[in-house]
């Protein structure tokens, strides 16, 4: 290639990529406003979004790292919805003022502000994501006792991550209230942590403590953070590109026309979903703790296997801990906790998953699927004396006895989550209708190929999920990033292996459609 | 302390070229394999170097018009017909440069009727897409194919990853089964007929043709050849759809270096039988392209002297001949019925 024409190629690359660029600023321009456009973690645009603000972070001032960090946030965001960054701002600035005020105890009243800084964020959460549930449900409920009153409807659009970074900021206030922390003085680092980006659509939602004073210290570059970092980027990636979007077209097409499929098909389709919803979700987790490792910040951890928990209770320790936590912390402690009669114990309990449901999603099917749970929870306070005589006969730790107990707990996890994926309760009560009575019926043939996946993918699919396991498992002991990271070329392999294993099996490229992080939308 | 560093440079460079090498070998196995049609670049790789006369150009016109083995049959000639799908222009003009560095053609016939194709046509993924992985793909990505396409070009595995359930393990040790001599050297064999009444007029919607790009390309294509001291003629191919004479004319100005023959001024002479010589409008089946290889043949080797003691696989272009013999016999009573 002659070199005028290279120069020319470079030109056209460089425009192609400027042209890409200014797509994106085009996007979330003011033309534009209430379109969203998804920077999806798994998108070409993160791609390069999180490279670049890595490389300024690190090779600007140190004053301006947070400033950068900050502006880069906003712009993430807006890439979504440049409007409701105002939002954003709005109950970042809100809390932060009460903070001040809580923290100085301005006019004597600390728990004025709290209170003004919880009406204000609940208010705000409840009016973009509760406002037409509860008109509908209102509606309805008069509607059947014979009064015909449609309240008004809100053409309104659900500020993506509003429910995490809501959370997060009010955890702030109320910590600021217990005196737990101290009020964070500076606006652009507590802007910061309320928006830090790669937390910020779908958590882990994280704890003051935890977060700001990391984002006090200018990082320096760590080789190993890098490299741990994309350890857990790329093994997100596969956990969302490979197994999770996959089992998606199964759980898409079961759930989505439940009368189609039979029994079996059904139940099938349910423990994709379980798998589908834990591999979508802690790749998030894993992406979002990967890309602040780059940057030199530890995010908490989120997901702890939590199919081999052993009890319903296990299973809430080790999924979304950072939002159990939360309302252990915020909700179940103020409410009395377990320290209280057995009764007041067990509403507790009920209250706190039922707020859990209703936090997921504005419909009863998360509300009955928290409710669920907290039904699991309850009969397992019932019986506990029983159950602490059976294990006075029968060891705790017998192998059987543990096996027995993962498969029960999982089989009543798989049972709730079909109230978490069903369209609707009438879908939900059909679809739990069909796996009981008639179980087994469509085995022979085993056609789970005629769900949407070929049997190869299917199988692909599935020798995923066993290393996802076989991997979980292993982090239990030890993790395993440490045991990878201890040899070089057994490292790079593993980059190489899951790199491979993104681009041959994933769900991407011509004629496939991206799917979107599961959690998005809460 | 420094050994580890050097240890993890080690593993990077390693890690780095493997990941590299693994996805271009991913993407070549996991592509379609690619025997007619044109674009068929693995089976002309494997052709002798330098053993190639005569080398054609252009789009299916040229892939589904000109039977190189009758040429050598007629004449001794060794010719090749390396065209894409579609191929416009700038396309052409990267295939020519790639072909080039494995043959040096005493002449090249450039079909350039892709001078009125639309700017972005239907197959650029397959035109540019199995050209092999060079400097010339990479120009064709950036300046012949559509933004949208590139994606897909530039990492080949976007488009075909999927495609690993096709795949043969064999494959990932053998390679690929179209890795062979191309027994047609690179014509496409079309065998049903669909009688034509008369010849038709070709509108061109100008609007979508990049005229002044495709000029600039065949300017680039004169100094290549010019510089490779390789001759070069234009040519378009006989149809029942012809340019306008204006068109044809605007083609014929369009270069001093190059010459241009319409092969629609010897239409009458090449004898086609409009019921039985044409696949479509457009293309001619294998009778049709029999006798118009058999004018071609003369037409060259009346124009231009070859050197006939190239070194060249006689066993390859023997089995051509036998090939063409085969079809021609097999496709008679498919074609008359």
């Amino acid at each position: 290639m002659v070199f005028p024409e290279f120069l020319k190629m470079l030109t056209l690359i460089v425009k192609y990529d400027i042209i890409s660029l200014l797509k994106i600023v085009y996007l979330c321009s003011l033309s534009r406003l209430l379109k969203v456009y998804v920077m999806n973690f798994n998108s070409l645009e993160y791609i390069a979004f999180l490279p670049v603000t890595v490389l300024l972070y690190y090779i600007l001032p140190r004053k301006i790292k947070n400033p950068m960090l900050l502006a880069a946030s906003y712009f993430f965001y807006m890439c979504w919805s440049p409007v409701y960054a105002l939002l954003m701002l709005f109950s970042t600035s809100v809390t932060y003022l009460c903070g001040i005020l809580v923290g100085k105890k301005v006019l004597g009243r600390k728990k004025l502000w709290l209170v003004l800084s919880l009406a204000i964020n609940l208010s705000i959460l409840f009016f973009f994501k509760y406002y037409n549930f509860f008109a509908s449900s209102i509606s309805g409920l008069l509607g059947y006792f014979g009064a015909h009153t449609a309240l008004l409807r809100l053409d309104i659009l659900l500020p993506v991550g509003i429910s995490f970074y809501t959370f997060q900021a009010l955890g702030y206030t109320i910590d600021v209230y217990r005196g737990k922390v101290s009020c964070e003085k500076n606006f652009i680092d507590y802007a910061l942590f309320v928006s830090f980006f790669p937390q910020l659509v779908a958590g882990p939602i994280e704890r003051t403590e935890n977060i700001i004073p990391q984002l006090k210290v200018a990082h320096k570059f760590k080789f190993s953070n890098l490299r741990d970092g994309t350890l857990l980027i790329l093994w997100g990636m596969m956990k969302k590109v490979v197994i999770a979007d996959n089992l998606a077209v199964i759980v898409n097409n079961a759930y989505n026309y439940p009368k189609g499929y039979t029994g079996m098909q059904l139940a099938f389709a349910t423990v994709c979903f379980a798998f589908q919803i834990y591999c979508d979700f802690s790749a998030y987790t894993d992406i979002a703790r990967g890309s602040a490792k780059w940057l030199g910040i530890c995010l908490t951890q989120n997901f702890n296997c939590p199919y081999i928990a052993d009890s319903i209770k296990d299973f809430w320790r080790r999924w979304h801990i950072s939002l159990s936590t939360w309302f252990k912390d915020y909700l179940y402690f103020p409410l009395g906790g377990s320290r209280v009669k057995k009764g007041r114990h067990i509403l507790n309990v009920l209250c706190v998953f039922i707020v859990s449901g209703l936090w997921h999603g504005a419909a009863f099917t998360y509300i009955f699927w928290g409710l669920l749970h907290g039904i699991y929870q309850a009969v397992g306070i019932i019986l506990t004396p029983i159950r602490e005589k059976f294990y006075n006969i029968v060891s705790k730790n017998n192998p059987f006895i543990r096996a027995f107990k993962i498969a029960g707990t999982f089989t009543l996890v798989c049972f709730a989550w079909i109230l978490f994926r069903a369209n609707s309760l009438y879908d939900a009560g059909y679809i739990i209708n069909k796996i009981i009575k008639a179980p087994f019926s469509g085995i022979f043939p085993l056609a789970f190929g005629a769900m949407g996946l070929n049997r190869l993918t299917l199988a692909s699919t599935g020798l995923c999920v066993a290393i996802l396991i076989a991997v979980d498992i292993i982090n239990l002991k030890k993790p395993l990033a440490e045991i990878i990271g201890k040899t070089v070329f057994i490292k790079y392999a593993v980059f190489l292996a899951l790199l491979l294993c993104i681009f041959v099996f994933g769900y991407y490229g011509e004629g496939y459609d991206p799917q979107e992080f599961v959690y998005f939308q809460f | 302390m420094k050994k580890r560093i050097v240890l993890e440079i080690i593993a990077f460079v390693l890690f780095a070229a493997i990941l590299i090498f693994s996805v271009f070998r991913l993407s070549y196995l996991y592509m379609p394999e690619r025997r007619d049609y044109g674009a068929t670049w693995n089976m002309y790789g494997q052709e002798d170097k330098n053993s190639i006369d005569v080398m054609f150009f252009g789009s299916s016109l040229a892939f589904c018009d000109i039977i190189p083995a009758r040429i050598y049959e007629n004449s001794g000639i060794t010719s090749y017909v390396m065209a894409a799908p579609e191929s416009t222009v700038p396309i052409m003009y990267y295939y020519v440069k790639e072909a080039l560095k494995t043959q040096k053609p005493e002449v090249i016939f450039a079909e350039i009727s892709g001078m009125y194709f639309d700017e972005y046509t239907n197959y650029t993924d397959v035109s540019v897409g199995y050209m092999p992985y060079s400097g010339n793909r990479l120009a064709a990505t950036f300046f012949a194919a559509e933004p949208e396409a590139r994606t897909g070009l530039l990492f080949p595995l976007y488009k075909y990853h999927n495609r690993w359930q096709e795949t043969r393990p064999s494959k990932y040790f053998f390679g690929r089964d179209d890795e062979v001599k191309d027994p047609w050297a690179g014509y496409t064999l079309l065998a049903t007929a669909a009688p034509q009444e008369n010849v038709q007029l070709r509108e061109v919607n100008m609007e979508n043709v990049n005229f002044e790009k495709n000029s600039e390309y065949i300017k680039k294509l004169e100094e290549l050849c010019e510089k490779e001291g390789i001759k070069l003629e234009f040519f378009i191919v006989p149809s029942c759809w012809n340019y306008s004479d204006e068109n044809v004319e605007k083609l014929r100005g369009l270069s001093e270096y190059a010459e241009f023959y319409d092969f629609n001024d010897s239409f009458e002479e090449m004898g086609f039988d409009l019921q039985n010589d044409f696949y479509d409008l457009l293309h001619l089946n294998i009778f049709g392209a029999v006798k118009f290889s058999d004018y071609l043949s003369e037409y060259i080797s009346q124009k231009y002297n070859f050197d006939l003691e190239r070194v060249h696989d006689e066993d390859i272009w023997n089995t051509r001949i036998s090939k063409l013999e085969e079809a021609l016999n097999e496709y008679s009573v498919k074609v008359s019925e």
